[in-house]
């Protein structure tokens, strides 16, 4: 793996996301929900697939996470703290379709996304959703990893 | 753009390093001088279960059993200033101890307005009534409370008083007369 010189301010910034939300790596989320912390880690898979491309990210998106995170800490809205680490982690690695899907697929592990399932009642299917939607971030990366391969 | 980022984090760091300093004043004065016992009503204060203590850390909270003429009610009153994320829709608590909503309705009480959930598992029915006080007005709207909380701390603490969430729910089976229990019960409009 090569690391360019771009890629430490990026982790640096993924190091700070992570520091102001940590809740989402080690925390509990609730009674009706006390594992979807490992969504998260599931999300990151990603990330080791990627590990020859990181730091061809856009510096911009980890520009956008750090004002993400800093508002979020300052209202302590963590929602906004989330959307920044999101942010910070899909920026490490080039932006392509999926980053965008990869992005969208985060809400799987947010704590507040048993908030809608509870106002309509499927909160005891908040856990399934969480690791459906978070194994879509690696499948759907080794998709995309095999249609680049493909093409080239 | 890479000494940028670097500038920009640095700045974002030291921010929010002076913004945690800045003591946002929070509501546990009016926790702590709201009454144990007056005219018609005494109470007891409770403690918090592991789990309420681990899930509830820097957060103020006032936990008490009050007997308001011959009704009896648990009170639970969280100051989330220190700990926003603390302060949410307690249903999902519920639910998750094995609980589910049966319906949920707002109702208009002295000095503002409150939602009343019904909850219910097998054998057992209970109402449960919600609502957030930042001293002067009670209001049960959550994105009412998330809005205010959140011009709160950008805010330095300007544009009012926290509110807090208050959680009154009955002792036991029996149903509580809510509206004769907010009417007697009048430290509550000042909490």
């Amino acid at each position: 793996m090569s690391l360019s010189s771009k890629l430490w301010p990026q982790i640096a910034v993924c190091v700070y996301a992570f520091y102001s939300c940590s809740v989402v790596l080690t925390g509990t989320y609730g009674p009706a929900d006390p594992y979807g912390h490992l969504a998260t880690w599931l999300w990151l898979v990603p990330l080791l697939l990627a590990r020859r491309d990181l730091g061809q990210g856009p510096m911009v998106l980890s520009a956008v996470a750090v004002v993400l995170v800093l508002l979020g800490r300052l209202a302590q809205f963590s929602s906004i703290k989330y959307l920044g680490l999101a942010c910070s982690v899909v920026a490490l690695v080039p932006w392509t379709h999926f980053s965008i899907l990869w992005l969208g697929l985060a809400i799987s592990w947010v704590p507040a996304f048993v908030l809608p399932l509870n106002w309509i009642g499927m909160v005891a299917f908040v856990s399934p959703l969480r690791f459906a939607l978070a194994a879509l971030a690696p499948l759907l990366a080794l998709g995309h990893n095999r249609l680049r391969g493909a093409r080239a | 753009m890479k000494q940028l980022l670097w500038v920009l984090l640095i700045a974002a760091v030291f921010f929010g390093i002076v913004w945690d300093r800045y003591p946002l004043q929070d509501a546990q004065d009016r926790l702590d001088a709201f009454p144990l016992q007056g005219a018609g009503f005494r109470g007891q204060e409770l403690p918090l279960t592991e789990f309420e203590a681990a899930f509830l850390e820097n957060v103020n909270v006032m936990k008490r059993y009050y007997a308001v003429g011959d009704q009896q009610v648990f009170l639970t009153a969280i100051d989330g200033t220190h700990n926003r994320s603390a302060v949410h829709d307690p249903t999902y608590c519920y639910v998750g101890s094995g609980w589910h909503v049966v319906d949920r309705e707002r109702v208009i009480f002295a000095g503002g307005e409150a939602d009343k959930i019904i909850i219910a598992r097998p054998g057992q029915q209970r109402e449960v009534l919600l609502w957030f006080s930042d001293g002067k007005e009670r209001f049960a709207s959550v994105f009412q409370y998330w809005i205010r909380a959140t011009l709160r701390r950008i805010s330095f603490g300007a544009s009012g008083q926290e509110p807090v969430r208050v959680i009154m729910q009955p002792v036991g089976g029996e149903q509580p007369d809510w509206k004769k229990l907010m009417r007697d019960f009048v430290p509550l409009q000042d909490l």
